[in-house]
């Protein structure tokens, strides 16, 4: 008996105990879920489920300790530090400090030195940190709640970016609309916005549109 | 002093001001309706009459974050770097896609270095960091200025 959990929200069916709450019963294959089933809990098909890997984890011995990060935070880096502590401080009601942060923050973009690149480039780095990096994360966070939070929702959306890399291109979106959540970094592309993100769970008034079509 | 002070929610704040009249330092009563900090003496009146929930009681000084595992750090750092690169090769590239890829990156970037030790703004680290850059930037006024001003807010 296997599991298959969804790439989207994480919803896991259980080929043992079924989903009886939506009238499939214990002991069904996955093969025998009807092809227009769905998550239950946000409507992905079964084609944007995968199957756990059980052992996985015992196969991989990762060395922890090993791992580096290399040299300090380049301009653009410190530029995100600080459009973060600019949100951290808007949070916490600090307006001066929360206008100093992003002012910081704008310097250091200014000032960063751009790389080139297209949309290919962008699909093979989500590539890597699919296959490489966030397994290696996971595993390594596993004892930080916190960071296995914020390891998780940035992993389902770069499989949406992902998805989306693979589907449009600029063509094909013109008569849909374009939004990020604000919180988490999930992109909807299309006419009929959830009322929460899939991905965070924040309602859709924290999704900003991007531009005009 | 005491522990905390009222801040309001200004989004969700209905500005039909029945905080005016609880209030009994008139710390709620300002034209850019920021409660005065200066004022607040963190009796919570206003806290428990707001019928919008907009107001909350946060405290002066927050707690001391809890310790990361250096790798943890480590890995959260490494995406993060990941996530700003894809975030400068959209930023180059023309339409509504690539703004939205240059955007979504910003904001995991953003979570995943929060997370790596700058949950709390005001905390130790970002102290330190502010220290560092300062000392780096010397010769940067635009730089140092806005540095300094904000260190000196921060403590
Ligand atoms: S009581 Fe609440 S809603 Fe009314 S003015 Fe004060 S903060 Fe705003
Ligand atoms: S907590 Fe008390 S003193 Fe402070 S703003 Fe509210 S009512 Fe005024
Ligand atoms: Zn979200």
């Amino acid at each position: 008996m296997n599991k298959y959990i969804c790439s989207v929200c994480g919803f896991v069916y259980d080929e043992k105990l079924g989903s009886p709450d939506y009238g499939v019963n214990p002991n069904t294959k996955w093969e025998d879920l009807p092809n227009d089933w769905v998550c239950p809990w946000c409507a992905a098909p079964k084609s944007d489920f995968y199957k756990e890997e059980t052992n996985k984890k015992e196969d991989k011995q990762l060395e922890v300790e090993e791992i580096k990060f290399e040299g300090k935070l380049n301009s653009l880096e410190l530029s995100v530090l600080f459009s973060n502590l600019s949100r951290g401080f808007e949070k916490s009601y600090k307006p001066k400090e929360q206008k100093l942060c992003f002012e910081i923050s704008e310097y250091y973009k200014e000032i960063s030195n751009k790389i080139d690149g297209t949309l290919e480039d962008l699909l093979k780095l989500i590539e890597d940190d699919l296959d490489n990096a966030y397994p290696n994360a996971m595993t390594a966070s596993k004892n930080d709640r916190g960071a296995l939070r914020a390891l998780v929702w940035s992993e389902k959306v770069t499989k949406i970016l992902k998805s989306i890399l693979s589907r449009y291109d600029e063509d094909n979106i013109k008569d849909n609309d374009i939004y990020v959540c604000s919180i988490c970094g999930f992109i909807y592309i299309g006419n009929d916005l959830a009322k929460i993100c899939p991905v965070c769970k924040v309602s859709n008034w924290k999704f900003e549109k991007i531009g005009v079509r | 002093m005491s522990k905390k002070y009222a801040v309001r929610n200004i989004r969700l704040c209905t500005k039909d001001c029945i905080c005016l009249y609880v209030c009994p330092t008139g710390a709620t009563d300002t034209e850019d309706s920021i409660i005065d900090v200066s004022k607040c003496i963190g009796c919570e009146d206003c806290f428990k009459a707001c019928p919008s929930g907009a107001i909350s009681m946060v405290p002066h000084v927050y707690p001391v974050q809890q310790e990361k595992e250096d790798y943890v750090i480590n890995v959260l750092n490494n995406l993060m770097r990941s996530k700003s690169k894809q975030e400068n090769i959209a930023s180059g590239i023309d339409g509504r896609l690539a703004k939205a890829i240059e955007k979504s990156n910003r904001i995991m970037a953003e979570d995943l270095i929060r997370e790596a030790g700058f949950l709390l703004p005001q905390s130790e680290n970002t102290i330190k960091l502010l220290n560092e850059l300062l000392k780096e930037n010397k010769s940067n006024d635009y730089l140092k200025d806005k540095i300094e001003e904000l260190l000196k807010l921060i403590k």
